[in-house]
């Protein structure tokens, strides 16, 4: 009792009735009592004689340089005191999603995400929103998602991507399909899932899924883009699958397994759930999956990765690419800091055009539009052309003389100075970083100039 | 990186005399994307020209096999995509009777069984998915299944043939998403499905493709019908629908900000009056963050 005493909000109606009345003798220091400020900067909000919220409108904004008063609504300007408080409560990162827990599942739909590099992808957030849909077939029974994950963590924003519980095997990120099924084929023994669902990428999902299909004895929907409700399918669900040309779609009720394309359906963005770990089943399934990984998993061994020369490798589809703009002076400077740091040389529109780079090199709307997941810009000041190029990278760095150019706005991370002196320290950096190993290329960086002089004058 | 290549090639190179490595490719009749004339399909056309790479080099004994609808042969669209194959090489092609709309699995099973000789090396090569059809790129796994054999997709190289321990191995690179390469060690017999970004197929030239003989086979295994097909037909493609942006946002001003996108600042970090050094740490340590220095 004594606690919703003081929870509840005592009004003073006499003092709000002055505080309205700004003729009243006592106006000021009703304000001040009500706690809104009174005098010149005047409050926003404040709960009115019904208990809604009023709000004042002619105290947003603020007095600028001519002494008039502005409004900004882009949220650039700091403006007044007043304002920016305002603005605060409704730029706060406030989380909307609807918590959701499902403790007894009639069943289960299993997701095996790519996780590439420890994240999800967006391909694996569009099969969890399909999975949901499974999974909350509204009717007698309630589903459960159940994300399979390989590895030695558990990747984050599985519960917002609608996972309600994960199971994750000990299995190293190399390429070993035969112990992955393996370690699929326990939890099929253990659980059951009512479906299997994996993203249709060639190594990842695409190849797993095939492998777990035909084991299973099952033929599965590849290519997977639709899934409607469907009374007469004996699942309850019909899909329609793209062919591998693309030129062919084939509708055919939902089978156990489906190897489903990206945006297959809409990821889940208004609830979160419990992803919480599968107790007392996963032990068991990673030992069988031990025994039966020591049998089969032979005939394929993984060697590891193998350095690829990075100029060899497409624009469109290169990781980490330097790309070199107008306010390049020291050519040479920049094609060693790309060879050092192991990069994809990429250029802008002006770059090309004035020789400098070869045009298949060329980044941008006229250019390659690349995803590259780094990608560094060297004096590059961001035409539209060339942002709309750079739209699906996912960091951008940006080193350039001008802090007020578009391509300082886009980046993540922005050094302003001279860009041969940075890119020269970033060089050396690296170098020094990698000690001894790097100290005999650098001997020799004055042929591979040469070389690149050749082909540029080419 | 344990094996070492001169050793191995070596050692394969010996063994090349004695035991001819025997690689078989299946072949299909694919589309071209555009124009729809039926051509030689070019991962197929990959899978050959890796195979013929071998045979060149290391003398490997190159089959190749198709399994397709016989009807009308000569001057048939088959008949001339599959001279697309002969003519890059190749002296003689096996063509598999079956029906349109059977199950190429049990056939193939049996051909690749019967074309078991002598105990030297098997590799079979094709392409990851046909462009014709169903096209899901499942054949290869269901043969490996049935077979028993490995199967590894995404192969762009084969680097290496060799025995160790009475066993063959292969030595292959697959392709990773975004240009990089992983190596393999595979046992054999394998199926090695090949990938797009394999080397390019040579031209194929017409004095050989007149000259090369397409063998007809007829198996004794009973034709199957292929039952998805049969149940589930296939219909022209729609076009998918575009994804529509959906903003979730509860106040005007986000709302509006999502509906004029232009590039504006996503708050990022801007480093002002700053030594070069300290400059290029800062970036460096992005570039580890991100994992993309090697």
């Amino acid at each position: 009792m004594s606690s919703s005493n003081q929870d509840r909000v005592r009004r003073d109606p006499r003092l709000e009735w002055i505080a309205r009345n700004r003729l009243h003798p006592e106006h000021e220091q009703a304000l001040a009592a009500l706690g809104q400020v009174g005098g010149s900067a005047l409050a926003i909000e404040w709960m009115g004689p019904n208990g809604r919220m009023r709000r004042n409108p002619h105290a947003v904004g603020f007095i600028g340089p001519n002494g008039r008063k502005r409004i900004d609504r882009s949220g650039a300007q700091v403006g007044a005191t007043d304002s920016l408080r305002g603005r605060a409560g409704n730029t706060a990162k406030q989380d909307n999603r609807r918590q959701v827990d499902i403790a007894e599942p009639d069943f289960f739909i299993a997701v095996v995400p790519d996780t590439g590099s420890g994240r999800l992808t967006e391909h694996d957030r569009d099969l969890f929103g399909l999975a949901r849909r499974l999974a909350d077939q509204p009717g007698v029974e309630q589903g459960a998602v159940l994300a399979v994950v390989f590895g030695d963590s558990i990747p984050e924003g599985l519960d917002e991507a609608g996972a309600d519980r994960v199971v994750c095997f000990p299995i190293a990120s190399g390429y070993a399909p035969e112990e992955r099924l393996a370690a699929l084929m326990s939890l099929e023994a253990a659980l059951l899932p009512r479906h299997w669902m994996l993203p249709d990428t060639v190594l990842g999902g695409g190849d797993l899924g095939r492998r777990l299909a035909v084991q299973l004895g099952e033929r599965p929907a590849c290519g997977l883009w639709r899934v409607d409700e469907d009374e007469q399918a004996a699942t309850g669900w019909s899909c329609v699958c793209r062919s591998g040309s693309g030129r062919w779609d084939q509708p055919r009720p939902l089978p156990r397994v489906a190897i489903a394309l990206a945006e297959c359906a809409e990821p889940v963005v208004e609830t979160r759930h419990a992803a919480a770990e599968v107790e007392g089943l996963d032990l068991v399934a990673i030992q069988a999956n031990e025994g039966a990984g020591e049998v089969i998993g032979s005939s394929i061994e993984d060697l590891g990765a193998v350095a690829v020369d990075p100029s060899a490798i497409a624009l469109d589809e290169a990781e980490f690419i330097l790309s070199a703009g107008n306010g390049i002076r020291d050519w040479e400077g920049f094609h060693h800091a790309a060879r050092v740091l192991g990069a994809t040389e990429g250029a802008s529109r002006v770059a090309v055009d004035d020789g400098f780079m070869p045009r298949n090199r060329q980044v941008g709307a006229t250019g390659t539009w690349v995803s590259a997941r780094v990608y560094v810009a060297v004096g590059i000041s961001g035409a539209i052309q060339h942002l709309q190029g750079i739209q699906r990278c996912d960091k951008v760095v940006a080193i350039n003389s001008d802090a007020g150019c578009d391509m300082v706005k886009r980046a993540d991370l922005s050094v302003i100075g001279d860009s041969a002196e940075v890119l020269q320290a970033l060089a050396t950096l690296v170098e020094a970083s990698r000690g001894e190993a790097t100290s005999q290329q650098q001997a020799t960086p004055s042929d591979v100039h040469a070389l690149k002089e050749v082909r540029d004058v080419a | 990186m344990s094996l070492e290549p001169s050793s191995v090639n070596s050692s394969s190179v010996a063994s090349a005399s004695t035991q001819a490595l025997n690689i078989d490719v299946l072949v299909s009749v694919g589309r071209h994307s555009l124009t729809e004339r039926p051509r030689r399909a070019d991962l197929d056309a990959r899978a050959l020209e890796l195979a013929l790479r071998l045979r060149d080099q290391r003398g490997a004994q190159v089959n190749a096999c198709h399994v397709g609808e016989g009807g009308q042969r000569a001057g048939s669209d088959t008949e001339a995509a599959l001279r697309d194959y002969l003519g890059m090489g190749l002296e003689h092609l096996t063509w598999i009777d079956a029906p349109q709309g059977s199950d190429a699995l049990g056939l193939l099973d049996e051909h690749l069984r019967a074309g078991q000789v002598s105990a030297g090396p098997r590799l079979v090569l094709c392409g990851m998915r046909a462009e014709q059809g169903e096209g899901s790129g499942l054949l290869p796994f269901l043969l490996s299944e049935s077979l028993g054999w490995a199967y590894v997709p995404a192969v762009v190289e084969v680097e290496d043939v060799a025995s160790e321990d009475g066993h063959w191995y292969t030595t292959v690179l697959q392709a990773l998403p975004r240009g990089q390469r992983r190596r393999l060690r595979v046992r054999l017999p394998a199926l090695l499905g090949i990938d797009a970004a394999a080397a390019q197929p040579r031209q194929s030239a017409f004095g050989p493709a007149r000259r090369g003989r397409i063998e007809q086979r007829q198996l004794e295994t009973s034709v199957i019908a292929d039952e998805s097909l049969a149940n589930w037909p296939l219909q022209p493609a729609k076009p998918r629908p575009k994804r529509l942006k959906i903003v979730t946002a509860t106040n005007a001003r986000d709302r509006f900000k999502a509906a004029a996108a232009k590039a504006e600042s996503t708050g990022g970090k801007v480093l002002q009056d700053v030594s070069p050094e300290q400059g290029a740490e800062a970036v460096l340590t992005l570039l580890k963050e991100e994992g993309v220095l090697r």
